[in-house]
């Protein structure tokens, strides 16, 4: 059987969670939510091409009920809100790229990623040009990935949404473009050898890349949640995140 | 573009650190503390070996502390290159070691003729042997005309080579010297 991006994504919550303990409470919970996604991911798929963005109304009641059940205090507190007014999620499904409420973000992101995600993969899409948001979406990239070409690690962005994969040039900011290269740092720790921390001091912007020249065994989007102790430690050094992810973190 | 400049942290009352939705953060806080974090500069660079000129990437080490020394700690293929899109030949992966290499000759050494091993010879007497031996060979062998009587004055008893990891400013000195001496047999091997 083939394993789709889902299960790959699910095995990787579970090895992390066991193997990197201080994200084990967000590693177990993004493991809950991944399967989930699944769910919608085969969902629209049985459904075909007649899906519509009203399509993901009908996933509403047991995303409320897995967040009440495995989400923090807050969420649940947030979810228990918007399962006493269904009137309010169509509203909520498209508040998934509001930067000002990451708790509301959250449940619409939740069913807008699979269902853009498979929307993506049947559309061609042209990954070559270097531009720094989502050739698919126009969203941002959430995670860098580094791949083996040759004897060097070829960059390509991961769109925060819809997973699109899209070549990006080494030594370029994707933030603000810029190409000094003394201006733009990679920071790694030895706890994480396969995450690189990737600034730019013109922005005071990062996006973290997942080597995986390095460890082959990793899946970008689940990495990136599990190293938040690098996103703190930028955090305190005063670099801002290009993009949120699922978690705003 | 916009970067969401937003914190996603939240510090609760006793100083507990949870993100925005929630998760307790307080574990990572304390891993990101005991983080060695090294800061490395990935500088676009040429391969001098030959005219292929594949493009390569050197990552160096260094926090840009005054008192700090960079330290180059690897080489790889640039993926983004024209030429060689990532790819290097055994020669050119092994690159770091023209810069950082344990084996490197700190001192001139001299094999004399007919002995089986190198002996340490001071810079002073390299420099003076070597300049007696040049005029030596240079008077003995310099032709001033050709079998036809034209003027030519050409060294053919010294030959030049050169390496490919030599500098330009090197190789332009070498150039120089070497044509004052009338030299012919001039490689420098500069490829690229």
């Amino acid at each position: 059987m083939i394993r789709s991006a889902w299960d790959r994504r699910i095995e990787r919550a579970g090895e992390l969670e066991r193997s990197c303990p201080p994200a084990a409470q967000v590693m177990r919970f993004y493991g809950e939510t991944a399967r989930f996604q699944r769910q919608v991911a085969q969902g629209i798929g049985a459904a075909g091409r007649q899906v519509d963005e009203a399509f993901l109304l009908r996933y509403f009641p047991p995303l409320l009920e897995l967040v009440r059940r495995a989400g923090t205090p807050p969420m649940a507190e947030a979810a228990a809100l918007a399962a006493e007014s269904p009137d309010s999620w169509d509203a909520l499904l498209h508040s998934h790229n509001d930067p000002s409420d990451p708790g509301h973000a959250f449940f619409g992101r939740v069913l807008m990623q699979p269902y853009q995600e498979c929307l993506a993969r049947q559309s061609d899409i042209a990954t070559g040009a270097v531009r720094p948001t989502c050739p698919y979406c126009g969203e941002n990239p959430v995670v860098a990935v580094l791949r083996q070409e040759g004897d060097g690690g070829k960059r390509a962005l991961v769109c925060s949404l819809c997973a699109t994969e899209w070549e990006f040039r080494r030594l370029l900011c994707p933030s603000c473009g810029e190409e000094d290269r003394d201006k733009l740092p990679v920071y790694t720790a030895g706890d994480f050898a396969h995450i690189r921390v990737e600034a730019c001091d013109t922005c005071r912007v990062y996006i973290k890349a997942v080597d995986l020249t390095i460890n082959g065994l990793a899946v970008p989007v689940v990495d990136e949640i599990a190293s938040v102790a690098l996103d703190l430690w930028a955090h305190e050094r005063g670099y801002s995140k290009l993009e949120p992810n699922l978690f705003g973190m | 573009m916009t970067p969401t400049r937003r914190t996603f942290l939240k510090i609760g009352a006793g100083g507990l650190v949870t993100s925005v939705l929630g998760f307790d953060l307080q574990p990572a806080y304390a891993q990101a503390r005991e983080l060695k974090i090294s800061r490395t500069t990935e500088t676009r660079s040429t391969c001098p070996y030959c005219a292929v000129s594949c493009g390569v990437i050197i990552h160096t080490l260094g926090d840009k502390a005054k008192n700090v020394t960079p330290q180059v700690v690897h080489v790889e293929g640039d993926p983004d290159h024209p030429i060689n899109r990532g790819t290097l030949c055994p020669k050119g992966s092994s690159l770091l070691q023209d810069i950082v290499n344990p084996r490197r000759l700190m001192k001139p050494q001299v094999r004399r003729p007919g002995s089986d091993h190198w002996e340490d010879i001071s810079w002073d007497a390299a420099i003076d042997e070597i300049g007696h031996l040049v005029k030596k060979t240079r008077d003995e062998t310099f032709v001033t005309t050709d079998a036809q009587g034209r003027t030519v004055n050409r060294c053919e008893g010294i030959a030049w080579n050169g390496g490919c990891t030599d500098t330009n400013e090197f190789n332009y000195l070498v150039v120089k010297a070497m044509r004052s001496l009338g030299v012919c047999y001039l490689e420098n091997q500069a490829r690229v």
